[in-house]
Parts: structure tokens; sequence; C-alpha cells
């Protein structure tokens, strides 16, 4: 956290909120699960935050991203609100999917979700395919990769980030290394160096600090501007930290990875306690700012929550909707 | 593996083999050198061995057929065949003089009715046949068994429908479904004899027209019919005499009518002599009344064309009724 | 009307539609300059330049899932893959990606994509450029499924799969690249899940897909001259599947007999089995006869390989035994 403020306030806390907004969003689904009301399981991001935020942070609605099965995260900083969110993670007719897709492929398409993986690595053509939409139809929406550390095991990363460096296509791939493959330590699971894997087809590869928002934000931003420029692709390997375990059941994970090791990301390097220093240390907020900030998300949760769960299921009539898309006209 | 038995080419110039009798049922051990069938040609008579080791089966030409040289007309299992399904040859056969009276299935609508339950025939065994013609047949209200106990081979298809309406007019009637219909029937003598006792001692009526009047009644009850002439002939007259409506009037006064085409035709058969005289080329239906013991037998044979066979059925209850009970005839 | 081969049929369909609509591109291994190994797409590359008709890497599930990424954010994507086997490489984009994608997003998301493949063996091509592996993807909900029987069928149904809203493999056959068939010069779209009765008939309905149209049409020849009037009927699409013209035939011959080109087992002539195995089952004379290629792996040796597939006189022989009541298994 070295850099000097360079933009207004507003800036910052759009983006406190942002990370505040899906640490406050994982945490009531946390509770969800435990007390029996969601159904299925679900992957908390917890933890990376500045990634997502950081990044989403320097896109326009009309760029792309592609997300994960640990995707909330990417879904609210791409822009969507909690209120279809949370009747997505219960199953109910206003969810962003109406239901059809729960927490492993929540998404809000309007804002450029291409949607949530559950396929390990499965969205990466996707991501570049929508590069090369854009160059094709000469937009300039640029498209963002998210994945995992353990995507970087998947074949077809190779081939896409081959076709997209061949035509320079404008996509980057962020790898959000949060240390483990599910639950198996990443340096188990590959060999080398991530970075190198994008050099070695003459991409760009950088490696940034995860848990500093402004350091993932600035890189991103300086990125996406030269995707647009027809500069792409670029890699991004971000250095990050998932607090929970692989999922919400994953409670004891002493076997692969320590108590230890936990408390310290959880108290020293924590994104969101990192940069509320930061705002206070450069006085662009206040301690009680950040409180009310908090305190009024957490007032919103609440009551997106409650909302949800009063909310109607899809009607069983529905269960075949949308297998296939209709004719435009 | 199964050995075909063919029918095999016996003659210089011979396309086809008359199958004369088979030595061998369907299941029966034979041996190579056995005789299997007998086979006539435009030569002679021929003797056929098995060929193989092993059980008859699949014996897909009976006795009297004519079959072309080189198709192969049955084959030999090296094993005992399963006799509950799966070799077509491991039907009963038997006669047609054996089939029961076809019940008749209830219709179904088609749209929503279920399968038909399956059928099994007398032995249990289970009778393989199309859904079609299964649906064909019930809705006929025909029993598929009928083509297996004629020992027709199954399965059974659509096509074998035409044999099996024919089988069941059989069983029905025991004619062939061309020939006039017979429904029987018996009433006691005594009845009526008390009958013609008292009637006689008020005002003598002759038997001709007892027997008019009461076939008029029962063809009018049953049929519903307007105009009725009946005709009588008496065994012990060499005459006929015709009625019109005698029914309508009290016996006593019943006329004669003209000899027209009579309607019905009562004929009282002396003795004992069976009533089943054939009266094909009579125009309109026959009542034959006999005795036997001390009942009298009616038997009447109609016209399926001309009078239907529940119609029929309801004229020979009623006029057997009648003999049992005249009195009802006069109240 | 002109004649075109099924290769400028399907080459006519890209172009006219690139022409239409610029969104519209194709994706796939030498595509461009070298117009594919079957030489479909010769000349769009000179017509529509690189951008728009793109060489590939080797790259099957890279392409196929950028192509899935196109589609959602715009494009038409008209994925050329080489050889059909290679939809095994493709599986996870197609079926879990572009065949799940708008369902699972409720509605949002839509991939337009067309992926071009081919099927059918006897070329000579061993296990591994030999098969038709249609039903494979045909099991997967999400995806419309298109087999174009001749020229005409080719550039019809391929034209309306390019303007449809969903993923939609079409499966040309690849020993048709050169055969001719009258194809209009004017505009023609063939609309999705509507069957075509090739031929009309009362006795036996075939009902076949892709290469197996030409197989059942000239079996019916040979069937015609044995009296056996055989109908015709080309699904066209197997998803969406259009059964009801499929069973209206078979209500009306009563006989059924699939044959496709893929593997027998578990394939689309056992889809198309059971349908009318229950929708139609009371009208069905003779069990419904699937006739598929062998379950085994496609040999090289011509003389191996020509038995893998059915053949006129497969199709016609077993149209016989079952018009003639006779058993294709036992009963």
């Amino acid at each position: 956290m070295s850099a000097t403020p360079r933009h207004n306030s507003e800036f910052y806390f759009r983006v406190y909120r942002q990370m505040a907004r899906i640490r406050a969003f994982e945490d009531n689904a946390n509770k969800l699960y435990l007390t029996a009301k969601m159904p299925g399981l679900t992957h908390l991001y917890s933890g990376e935050e500045a990634v997502a935020v950081g990044i989403c942070e320097a896109l326009r609605v009309t760029d792309k991203i592609t997300s994960t099965h640990r995707g909330h995260g990417h879904c609210i900083a791409k822009g969507a609100n909690f209120k279809h969110m949370f009747c997505e993670l219960l199953g109910k007719r206003e969810g962003y999917c109406r239901g059809k897709g729960g927490s492993m492929h929540i998404a809000d398409q309007s804002n450029g979700n291409l949607g949530a993986n559950a396929i390990v690595g499965g969205s990466m053509g996707i991501a570049t395919g929508a590069a090369l939409s854009a160059k094709l139809l000469g937009t300039d929406a640029v498209s963002v990769c998210f994945f995992g550390d353990g995507a970087t095991a998947q074949g077809l990363m190779y081939e896409v980030m081959n076709m997209a460096a061949l035509w320079k296509l404008p996509v980057i791939y962020a790898c959000e290394n949060n240390g483990y493959s599910e639950y198996t330590q990443t340096s188990e699971i590959a060999a080398g160096s991530i970075t190198a894997r994008a050099e070695a087809f003459g991409i760009e590869a950088h490696e940034v600090d995860g848990q500093d928002v402004l350091a993932v934000n600035e890189l991103a931003a300086q990125l996406v501007e030269r995707c647009r420029k027809g500069e792409g692709p670029f890699f991004v390997e971000l250095l990050t930290y998932r607090l929970h375990g692989h999922h919400v059941g994953d409670i004891n994970r002493d076997y692969y990875r320590s108590k230890e090791e936990e408390d310290h990301w959880k108290s020293e390097r924590d994104p969101i306690n990192l940069f509320g220093n930061w705002l206070i240390e450069h006085q662009i907020a206040s301690n009680g700012d950040l409180v009310e900030i908090r305190r009024e998300i957490d007032d919103n949760a609440a009551a997106a929550v409650k909302y949800a769960l009063a909310a109607a299921y899809p009607d069983p009539s529905e269960v075949e909707l949308h297998l296939f898309a209709e004719p435009m006209n | 593996m199964p050995h075909d038995v063919i029918m095999p080419a016996l003659g210089m110039a011979q396309d086809t083999g008359l199958i004369v009798s088979w030595r061998k049922s369907a299941g029966d051990q034979v041996a190579a050198e056995d005789i299997l069938f007998d086979v006539e040609t435009d030569k002679a008579t021929m003797e056929v061995q098995a060929g193989a080791d092993g059980y008859l089966a699949d014996v897909r030409f009976d006795a009297g057929a004519e079959v072309p040289v080189g198709k192969v007309i049955a084959i030999i299992v090296p094993e005992v065949p399963d006799s509950t399904g799966s070799e077509r040859a491991f039907m009963p056969i038997s006669t047609p003089s054996s089939v029961g009276v076809a019940s008749k299935a209830p219709q179904h609508d088609v749209s929503t009715k279920i399968e038909p339950p399956e059928r099994l025939s007398e032995t249990g065994a289970r009778i393989l046949a199309s859904p079609k013609a299964k649906r064909l047949a019930a809705e006929e209200g025909f029993d598929l068994g009928l083509l297996m106990s004629a020992g027709l081979p199954q399965p059974y298809h659509a096509v074998d429908l035409q044999a099996l309406r024919t089988l069941a007019a059989v069983a029905r009637d025991g004619k062939a479904s061309d020939a006039p219909l017979t429904i029987k029937s018996q009433a006691p003598i005594a009845g009526l004899a008390d009958f013609e006792t008292w009637m006689a001692s008020e005002i003598p009526v002759s038997r001709e027209r007892i027997w008019a009047a009461f076939a008029s009644a029962s063809l009018r009850q049953a049929t519903g019919a307007a105009n009725i002439l009946v005709r009588v002939d008496l065994p012990t007259a060499e005459r006929s005499l015709s009625f019109r409506n005698a029914d309508q009037c009290p016996m006593s006064r019943i006329e004669q009518a003209g000899a027209d085409a009579p309607d019905l035709i009562v004929r009282e058969l002396p003795g004992n002599r069976t009533a089943d005289a054939d009266v094909r080329g009579l125009e309109g239906h026959a009542l034959s009344i006999s005795t036997e013991g001390d009942h009298f037998m009616l038997a009447l044979m109609f016209d399926s064309d001309k009078l239907d066979a529940s119609h029929a059925r309801e004229f020979v209850d009623g006029f057997a009724r009648r003999i049992d009970n005249p009195l009802r005839q006069l109240l | 009307m002109r004649e075109i081969t099924l290769s400028k049929a399907v080459n006519e369909a890209i172009a006219e539609e690139m022409r239409r609509d610029h969104t519209v591109f194709v994706i796939g291994e030498d595509v461009a300059e070298a117009g594919t190994p079957f030489k479909v797409l010769g000349g769009l590359v000179e017509e529509f330049g690189t951008d728009r008709v793109i060489d590939t890497p080797i790259a099957e599930p890279g392409f196929m899932g950028m192509a899935v990424g196109a589609a959602m954010t715009g494009s038409r994507p008209v994925v050329d893959l080489m050889f059909g086997d290679f939809l095994f490489l493709v599986m996870d984009q197609l079926c879990n990606q572009a065949a799940k994608a708008h369902f699972m997003s409720g509605g949002k998301l839509k991939v337009p994509l067309v992926l071009r493949t081919n099927l059918g063996a006897t070329r000579r091509s061993a296990a591994q450029h030999s098969q038709s592996l249609h039903a494979l993807v045909a099991h997967i909900p999400g995806v419309k499924v298109a087999l174009p029987s001749s020229a005409y069928e080719a550039k019809g149904l391929l034209k309306t799969a390019i303007r449809d809203e969903n993923p939609v493999i079409i499966f040309e056959d690849k020993l048709m690249y050169n055969e001719k068939a009258p194809v209009p010069e004017e505009e023609y779209l063939i609309p999705f899940g509507k069957s075509a009765v090739l031929r009309e008939g009362t006795d036996v309905s075939l009902i076949a897909t892709s290469s197996m149209v030409q197989v059942c049409q000239s079996a019916a020849e040979s069937l015609s001259e044995d009296g056996i009037n055989a109908e015709i009927v080309d699904p066209r699409t197997i998803v969406p599947l259009d059964d009801e013209t499929i069973l209206c035939s078979v209500r009306k011959t009563s006989r059924a007999i699939v044959v496709d080109e893929g593997h027998q087992s578990y394939g689309v002539t056992a889809e198309i089995a059971s349908r009318i195995a229950e929708k139609a089952f009371y009208h069905l004379d003779a069990p419904v006869i699937r006739l598929g290629a062998m379950d085994i792996p496609v040999p090289f040796s011509p003389v191996l390989e020509d038995l893998t597939v059915p053949t006129p006189g497969k199709v016609a022989d077993v149209a016989r035994k079952i018009c003639r009541q006779e058993l294709v298994h036992a009963a």
C-alpha cells in the first residue's frame, strides 16, 4: 500500500464499499449455509476481494468477464445487486439465473458477466472468444478471464493463450493464486513458474500482490487500456488467499494448511483491513466513516437476505423454460 | 448349432414337395437316421431322415403342405427346447373340434384403453401376437387362443384376423358364419299338455294355432315387428298353414292367411327326430320342435343377416317360456 | 433444376449467410486457403478475408471454446470440426458450456453457434476417422442436431442452423460431399423439427437419417419389385425430433425399421424405436427393428469395414421378413 492517492475520494470509497459488500455477502452466505437455509454448497471469496474489485473497477460495463465456481466476488465487483444474488443463492425465481444456476453459476449478465463456470478452467475459451468477437465486431470491449491456480493445469488454457497471442486479442488472463488447488498446495500441482507459462507464448505477464487493491487496480487499468489499443493479451498472477476452506463444508483443514497460516492472513493480510488502514492513514476516511459504511452494507445485506428468504421459488412450469433460445424475430 | 431340416429336392424338375406326414412331433427327440417325414414328389412318396441328432423344433409346415424345395421346414436343436415360449413350435396342437365357445370380450375405446390382459392358452402357455393383432382381436371380441387351438403357428399378426373370425364363428355356432346359425332350447311338455286339456274343455284350439300364436308373440316381443306371418308345418298333415299376427286375437279366432313368404316357419317334427334339418334355401327362419322324453326340444335356425342373434335368442327364450306356462300367453 | 454437389451446397449456404449477416464467421483448422480437406469451403476466404474465415491451430477444444464466447457476445461462429471423431475433444466446451449457458443463465446468455462436422464409414479411414457420433450429442439437452441427407437438405438445414439462436451441430455425410442433387437457385430454408416423407408406402416405414436415406431408397426400390411398398421418413433433425410424422407413418404401415449409421446400441435407432413402441404400440404388427452400425470400432480393411454399416440388402431383407410375418429375432 505504498501508492499515494491519485483518484478522488469517491473512487476510494466505492472501492472500499465494493470490497466490504463482497465480505458481507459471503458472511451471510456462510450463515445461510450453516443454518441450513441454503441448498447445496458454496465457495466463499472472502480474503480475495482486492482481486475482483481491483480489476473490475478498471472495466466498463461493456467489458466482459468470465467467472469461476468461487464467483460471488466477481459478480458483485462487476455490478450485481444483493437482492437478485441472494435470490439466486436460494434458488428463487427472482435470482439472476431464475434459480437455475445457483452459487456456482451466479452471474449478472447485463453487466458483462459471461457466467460463473463450475468446470475448472472451463471459461478460458469463452473469455478468449469474447475477445475475438470484440475484435471482429470492432467493439473496444476487453475480456478478463478469472481463474484459479488450479486451472493452470488445464490444457485448454494453453490452446487459447496460443491463439490469443497469435491474433493479439484483447483478453487478460487473471490467475487468482490463492495457494491451494482445492485441498492441495499449489506447489504440489504446478511445476515451474505460473507467469512463465504465458511468457512462453510471448504474452506479457505480471505478478501482483492480490491483497493490495490499489496495486491490482493500477495494473489492471494499464493493461485494460493497452488491450483496447490492440496490445493484448496479458497475463496477471494475483497472489491472494481464501480465508475459508475450499467450500463452506471444508471445516477441518489442518491436513493441508495450518491454523497459524490462516491467522496470519486474517490479522495481517486481510485486503479490506489493509485498504481501510490506508484510507485512514491518508486521511481519506475516518474509522467512523468505515464503520458506518460497513454497518450500512450489513443492513442492506440483511434486508436482501430477508427478502430472498421470503421470495417465491420458480413455478414448476419453468422447469423446461430456456432450454432453447427463441428466434429473435 | 441348430440343424435345418429342409425340403429335399428328390426329382429332376421338382419345384415343390408335399409333406405327406410327419413321423415325429415338435419336441420329440430324434436321431440322425430316424425317419422324420414322408414327402411326395411327382414321382413317388419317400421317407426323409432327420439328418441330425437332437430335438425336433420349429415345425414350420404341417402335413399336407406343398413346400418349395430347399426351404427350411423345421429345425433340430441339440437341447430340449424351452416349452414355454421362445420356440414357436412348442405350442399344443389340437383340432378345431375341441374349440371352446368364444367369450365376447368387452369392447374398449381404443384411444383410452390399456393393453388387453395377456391371454393364456388352456395349457397356460403365453399366446404370442403382435400388439395390433391383439388390439384388433380385442376390439372384435375374439380370443386369439382359437388360432392356437387350431394349430396355426405363432406369433399372430393382423393378417391372421381373417382366420380368427372364421374360427370364432365356428366356435360360436358350430358352423362357418355363412351357414344359418342355430339356437337351441327346451321346455317341459307338461305345461302345454295341461293347457291343451283345459282349453279342450272350453273351446278346442288346434296345435298349429297355438304354435302360431306363441311364435308371433315371441317374435314380436323380440324384434318389435308390426306385421308377422308365421307358417306352421305339422308332422301329421302334409300341409302348411299360414297365420298373420296370430297373437293379436283370441286363439279360437285365429284365421288362416294366404301363403305369402313367411317371416318364420314352425315345424313340429315327429317323435324325437333331430331338429338339425338344413333350412338353407328356405325363406325366413325356421323353428323346429321335436320331443325328447318329457321335453320339447326347440331349435331355431336363422339367417344372421336378417335376424340379430340376440333377438333370435330372445325369441327362442320367449317361445320356451310360453310352452312352459301357456297361460301367460292368454293373459 | 440445376444440380450441385453437397459440398457446393454447404459452401453456398455459408457464403449466403455471411453476405446477409456480418456477424457470421467461419473458424476451424485449414478452413481458409485450404478450404478444408474435403474442399468444402473453397473460395470463402477470397470473398470474406481471413478475419471472417479463420484458420486455427490444431486445437479443437480451444477454438470450440472461443466460438462459445464469441457467440455469447454478438457473433455467429460457424465452427468447422474436420472429423466427427474429434467431437470427443470438444465435449466440455460443447456440452458443459454451449449447451447449458442459456438455461443456466435463466435465459440471459445465448449461444448461436453452428458446429459443422461429418459422419460416415466406408472411406477406409479406420476407427478414429469414421465414426457417426450424432447420438452422443443428441443426448445432451440444449443442442440441436441436424442430419442432412442430400445437397438440398444440407443447404436448407445449414442456413436454418446459422440463423438459429442456439448451438446447432450439423453432421454431413462425408461420402456424399461429391454427390449432386437438385438445389434451387433461389434462397430457401428447411425448418428444424419437420420430418420429410420422401417416399409414400403402405407396408413398412423405413425411418432413415443422413447417409441411410439413400440406403433405404434403394432398399425400397428392390422391395417394390416384391410388391412391398415401403414408406421412407427422414427426420432431418434428431433434436428437435418430429416424431409425429414418424408415428403417423407407422400407424399407417404397422411396421417400422429405423436405420441410422451411428452404433446401434444406445443410439438414434433406439430412441426412435422406443418412441414408436411407446406411442404407436397398438398399431404395431411386427417388432420395431433397429439397423445401425455394428457395435465395434470401425475396422480398416474394406472387407471388414463394409460389414459394419447397414446396406440396402440388409434393410430390404429385414423388411421382407417382417412384411411376411417371418421372425427377425426369436419370438
